[in-house]
């Protein structure tokens, strides 16, 4: 008995060690690989250059981001302020970078909810058919039938104004669409030659989905995710313009925009400056992720 | 066989109906406020007998179940009810504003798909060039740019410097067509009113490129994406050995498959157009449904948010099912039922 | 291989999921925490609207400088409404207008025990006593006396910290004459003219009207559009002094009476003469309990005690009250009067789709929550006499157009596409000050804006911290940054444009030394700015 056991637990320990082994060789292997592609390089350092930034605000920064001036107020680019002062004589550099930090948690933790959350429920849906696919295909229509916005406004007059709750209200329909997508990829692989082979050879449905199914649907779902980071960010922005959002002290660039788009006409940088690192930023994202892409893609590894 | 399951999934659309109608009645009795008190706004010498009356009159004071049960009711009969906020009938505003909201998605959605659809082909077949890279840049430029501000930009260059467009609005004064069907476009062709046609394309352009930005960009990538990865299945690569035309390959291999990721996300943004355009709409004045919603949901106006949601509602469910009709079409392995 | 992929693809989620730890932990360690109320620290949590959010944010900034731990929340309205009404609210800003030019529909709902508007709980018999005598006062020395005295007793009890009021400000091509801002939010269209053209679009800053029909609607954007279609029997000057329109004068034998004489020759756009029964009928539709299209009138209360509503002879109404109420003349402004013969014809519902006044212009067709199209009425009696000019309408046509993002309306006005841009927010000003194509004008308002403690729990149960919150704001540079200059600082909640404002009461000064003083007395830990 102990010497099965022991047998066992060895062999567990060896594949362990063997698995590490693997994921380090790959993970080297991918890095190196990525690092061989260009944009995706240069995305990689913008991205890096901004969660940095972001993190080392408060060290960074010239002011205290909720620091006012009002008798600064306008003050045009270039001056006492890098990047100008907004229409409280607040410096905008400085929320610029206190903006990021939530503003890329806004944008990483919504998605990251909703790619997790519908991609589950849709490979299991799109896979089991049936009445759970019947009643999650049911829930999503009744759920997408909504417009989103009355949701999220619905869902902000409910709960007050505060982060977490913007996040849940972003979060409450963000995943229908990764379901659909995840749904309507696995119902269209399943008919292919290698999952029935995959069934013939006995293997399990969670291997089925997650080994076989999953490698081939999770692209668009990358794809999707890393453009809809940008929407969460930029949809923050739309309830601030319709008047409910997080509260004004927390600086985010969609609130910035927000703020400042009305002023365009006689201080373009408010909105201006904010809205390019927002831009770079999904930019970057997406080029690393299509890096990433290339690096993972399965048909590219076969053949 | 087909016409039927077709049929069958229409019948299906009822219950999603029912649920939709619960759910929105539930919703907005969840919202704190109350919609009589919001009508009286700043009112001063307000009594209690006269806000008692008003409940009772617009039947609010009674219990949840006889309010719902009696909504119901009503909505059966084609009638959707009684606007507080607006002193009207709901099925006529929604009627009003319906085409408005429409007009606008559908021509948000054709810019989208005349940009996404030849530029997603091209930044596939020529990967990795100058114009895949800068479309590329474009594309994160529309999705990152929030609609209100690219609305007042677009207005700013066009409107106030160019002169080209008009800021806002639907149409010139003296130039709204004879009513119709209430779609101006439409209108102005059906009643062969050229100048009439010209004015309300002209209007139309500024808001549905602001509403058409961001699905552009969204189309554009997943139309790329999954024709990369087609491109590289062995069954191209055998049917160009075979020497079939590139550009045959292209269309009829790479780009048919790269159609069903495209008509499902085409589908969802058309229902994210018709719902989400509050925000264009209040910037370029629009009279469409997604003000109205809004503007109910604030002065809690419950029958016309249900009202509004229901039509979202019917307009959603169609929309998918002429989805699933496309996607048999696309991939006749599949049957109508099992709708993606 | 399979295996390979999918280690590799974990590969992507682990500096992901550093990254966002590392942000999240960075974030979760500076983001405001919800302030709690302690013995020491003073923390204030300030709620408002989105349009105050750069107010009350530079608010909170100033409270932070003297130690309070203060920050600002937006809200929607309603929410917020609940909340604070529910007492869960500390501090909330909000802001009531008054349409009577008199705190009649001002002080009283905002400061009586238990009144509608009264949402910072104060209550304090004396006031009540003393607005109460106010409101049935026939004479305006005692009225007068009155509310000073009300004054002087808020002023001390400072149940909010007192704000403002903002001007009303609008801008418009330099090719309109004619044109004034109004303090009631009424765009007179009579005595305009444009440059060059017959035809003026103004740009009002809405969502929609309500309706057409004047009977049938309680807010005053809809009253913008309707006043320029129908006439009342009286009107005000651009002081806000009540003066005859459609009536040609009236008496007041008793203060529960008034006696209309009506104008003669007055005629409706459908031709139909305005007489004694086109009044009575005005009024009964309101009074009478459904008598709207099986609804009973919003407007209804805005009559307050009008009992009944007599016709003497062809040209004569008499209107009995059941108490007496002196701004009973400045409430009969709003009411406009339509015609009996042709609503009884067509009914409510058709009178709102094809209305018909015997205001200046007539309405051609329009969408409420689009554009409205008024035109011209050649036959037009000339209006009121006391306000020249006097005759038809100087322009032939009037689009009102809504446009409620107010970027919008100031682009469209830059664009030439629009005339009149109402509703400018202060801040938005800027923006044109260097067009040499636009105005921009600003009269005083009739709103009061301030920000309501919750006077029910600590700490501002103390009228010292009350007292002491007044003193820490400057509102002086908020006036005059964010605002523009385009408001006047207000020394309670009485405004400078209504009856009975004491000019000579000062506001209270801003002094951050004397509000320390004051909160260190109450107990709390606060410091000067050491700057």
């Amino acid at each position: 008995m102990i010497r099965g056991e022991s047998t066992q637990a060895s062999v567990r320990r060896r594949l362990m060690r063997l698995r590490l082994r693997l994921w380090a060789e790959s993970a080297g292997a991918t890095l190196k690989r990525l690092g061989r592609n260009k944009s995706a390089v240069a995305g990689a350092v913008v991205v890096t250059a901004i969660v940095l930034a972001a993190v080392l605000a408060p060290l960074i920064s010239p002011y205290s981001p909720d620091k006012m001036n009002l008798n600064d107020r306008f003050s045009p680019p270039g001056g006492e302020y890098v990047l100008g002062a907004d229409h409280l004589g607040r410096d905008v550099l400085t929320r610029i970078l206190h903006g990021a930090r939530v503003s890329i948690l806004v944008g990483l933790i919504t998605v990251a909810i909703s790619i997790f959350t519908g991609g589950v429920l849709g490979v299991l849906a799109g896979y089991y058919g049936g009445t759970l696919d019947t009643f999650m295909s049911r829930l999503t229509e009744v759920l997408l039938a909504f417009p989103y916005l009355i949701f999220a406004i619905g869902a902000m007059a409910m709960l007050g104004p505060g982060f977490w709750n913007l996040v849940w209200a972003l979060c409450f329909k963000g995943w229908v669409e990764f379901f659909r997508l995840a749904r309507a990829g696995v119902l269209a692989e399943k008919t292919k030659e290698y999952v029935e082979a995959a069934k013939v050879l006995g293997r399990s449905d969670l291997e089925i989905m997650g080994f076989e199914i999953l490698p081939n649907i999770v692209n668009p779902l990358l794809v999707v995710g890393t453009l809809r980071m940008g929407t969460m960010m930029v949809m923050e922005a739309s309830l601030s313009f319709l008047g409910i959002g997080i509260p004004p002290r927390i600086p985010t660039w969609g609130s910035m925009i927000q703020d400042g788009y009305r002023f365009i006409l006689n201080a373009w940088w408010l909105s201006t400056f904010p809205g390019i690192i927002l831009v770079a930023l999904v930019l970057s994202v997406n080029l690393v992720g299509e890096g990433l892409r290339e690096v993972l893609d399965p048909d590219l590894q076969t053949f | 066989m087909r016409g039927v399951k077709i049929l069958e999934r229409a019948l299906a659309a009822l219950p999603i109906m029912l649920g939709v109608c619960i759910v929105v009645f539930l919703f907005m009795r969840l919202l704190p406020g109350d919609p009589v008190d919001i009508m009286l706004g700043e009112a001063s010498n307000v009594t209690q007998e006269e806000i008692d009356a008003l409940r009772s009159q617009f039947n609010l004071d009674d219990p949840l179940h006889v309010q719902l049960a009696s909504y119901l009711m009503r909505v059966l009969k084609g009638d959707l009810g009684y606007s507080i906020s607006r002193s009207s009938n709901v099925g006529k505003l929604l009627l009003e504003a319906l085409p408005a909201t429409v007009e606008l998605a559908l021509a948000a959605i054709l810019i989208a798909l005349a940009v996404a659809v030849p530029l997603g082909i091209i930044t596939a077949v020529k990967h990795k060039s100058l114009i895949d890279r800068s479309s590329m840049a474009c594309s994160f430029l529309g999705i990152s740019m929030p609609a209100f501000w690219l609305g007042i930009v677009l207005i700013l260059i066009f409107s106030v410097h160019l002169k080209w467009l008009p800021t806002s609005g639907r149409a010139t004064y003296g130039l709204v067509p004879s009513h119709v069907t209430g779609f101006y476009v439409l209108d102005s062709i059906l009643t062969g009113n050229l100048p009439a046609l010209k004015d309300s394309l002209r209007h139309l352009v500024l808001p549905s490129i602001a509403l058409g930005a961001a699905p552009a960009a969204v189309i554009t990538r997943i139309i790329r994406s999954s024709m990369l990865e087609t491109l590289r299945k062995d069954y191209v690569t055998y049917a160009r050995a075979k020497g079939v035309a590139e550009w045959a390959v292209i269309i009829k291999h790479a780009f048919r498959n790269a159609l069903i990721p495209a008509v499902t996300v085409t589908g969802l943004e058309i229902g994210g157009l018709l719902g989400g355009n509050m925000v264009v709409e209040t910037i370029f004045g629009w009279p469409g449904m997604g003000r109205l919603v809004v503007d109910g949901i604030f002065s809690r106006d419950y029958s016309l948010v249900q009202g509004a949601v229901m039509v979202y509602g019917l307009t959603f469910v169609t929309v998918n099912l002429i989805a699933d009709i496309l996607y048999t079409w696309l991939n006749p392995k599949l049957v109508v039922g099992e709708k993606v | 291989m399979t295996h390979m992929r999918n280690l590799q693809r974990s590969v992507v989620l682990v500096p992901v999921a550093i990254l966002a730890l590392a942000l999240f932990v960075g974030v979760s360690g500076c983001a405001p925490k919800e302030p709690a109320v302690t013995g020491e620290t003073l923390s204030i949590v300030i709620d408002c609207e989105a349009n105050r959010k750069d107010e009350a944010e530079a608010v909170a900034s100033q409270l932070r400088n003297i130690g309070i731990q203060a920050e600002a929340r937006t809200w929607e309205w309603s929410a917020m409404k609940a909340e604070f009404m529910e007492g869960n609210r500390q501090l909330y800003m909000t802001d009531w207008g008054s349409s009577y030019f008199d705190p009649f529909d001002l002080a009283i709902p905002k400061l009586a025990t238990g009144e509608r508007g009264n949402y910072s709980f104060y209550s304090n018999p004396e006031v009540d006593d003393l607005l109460s005598q106010a409101t049935s006062a026939t004479d305006d020395e005692t009225r007068k006396a009155l509310y000073f005295e009300v004054q002087d007793i808020i002023y001390k009890d400072c149940p909010w910290v007192f704000g403002y009021c903002l001007e009303e400000t609008a801008a418009a091509s330099t090719k309109v004459g004619g044109w004034r801002v109004s303090m009631d939010s009424r765009i007179n269209l009579h005595d305009v003219t444009v440059e060059g053209t017959g035809t003026i679009k103004i740009g009002l800053g809405i969502d929609k009207i309500v309706t057409m029909d004047p009977g049938n609607y309680r807010d005053r954007d809809t009253e913008t559009v309707i006043r320029n279609v129908f006439d009342a029997l009286v009107t005000r000057t651009w002081d806000g002094e009540v003066i005859p329109e459609i009536a040609e004068s009236w008496e007041t034998p008793d203060p529960t009476t008034y006696v209309f004489k009506i104008r003669e020759g007055i005629k409706f756009h459908n031709g139909e003469a305005l007489d004694a029964d086109d009044v009575v009928f005005t009024f009964e539709r309101i009074l009478q309990e459904n008598g709207i299209g099986g609804q009973t009138s919003p407007r209804l209360g805005l009559l307050g005690p009008l009992a009944s509503v007599v016709k003497n002879d062809d040209y004569t109404v008499t209107f009995t009250l059941e108490n007496p109420f002196p701004v009973f003349p400045q409430a009969l402004c709003h009411f406009q009067i339509v015609p009996k013969d042709y609503v009884t014809e067509v009914g409510d519902a058709g009178f709102a789709e094809k209305p018909v006044g015997a205001g200046p212009f007539m309405f051609k067709e329009g969408r409420l929550d689009d554009q409205v199209v008024l035109t011209r009425f050649e036959d037009y009696y000339g209006g009121a006499p006391d306000l020249p000019p006097v005759g038809p309408a100087r322009i032939d046509t009037v689009v009102f157009r809504m446009m409620p993002d107010p970027a919008t309306r100031v682009a469209a006005l830059k664009a030439g596409e629009i005339h009149i841009a109402d509703k400018l927010p202060p801040d938005m000003a800027d923006s044109l000050s260097g067009d040499p194509n636009a105005k921009v004008e600003s009269v005083p308002g009739t709103r009061t804006y301030g920000i309501e403690f919750c006077l029910t729990k600590p700490p501002f149960d103390d009228v010292k911290v009350r007292q002491a919150l007044n003193h820490a704001i400057d509102w002086d540079t908020i006036i005059a940054t964010i605002y523009g200059g385009k408001a006047t600082r207000l020394s309670t909640a009485f405004i400078p444009s209504g009856f009975g404002y004491n000019h000579d009461l000062k506001p209270y000064e801003y002094d951050p030394a004397k509000a320390v003083e004051l909160l260190r007395e109450a107990g709390f830990n606060v410091s000067l700015p050491t700057e």
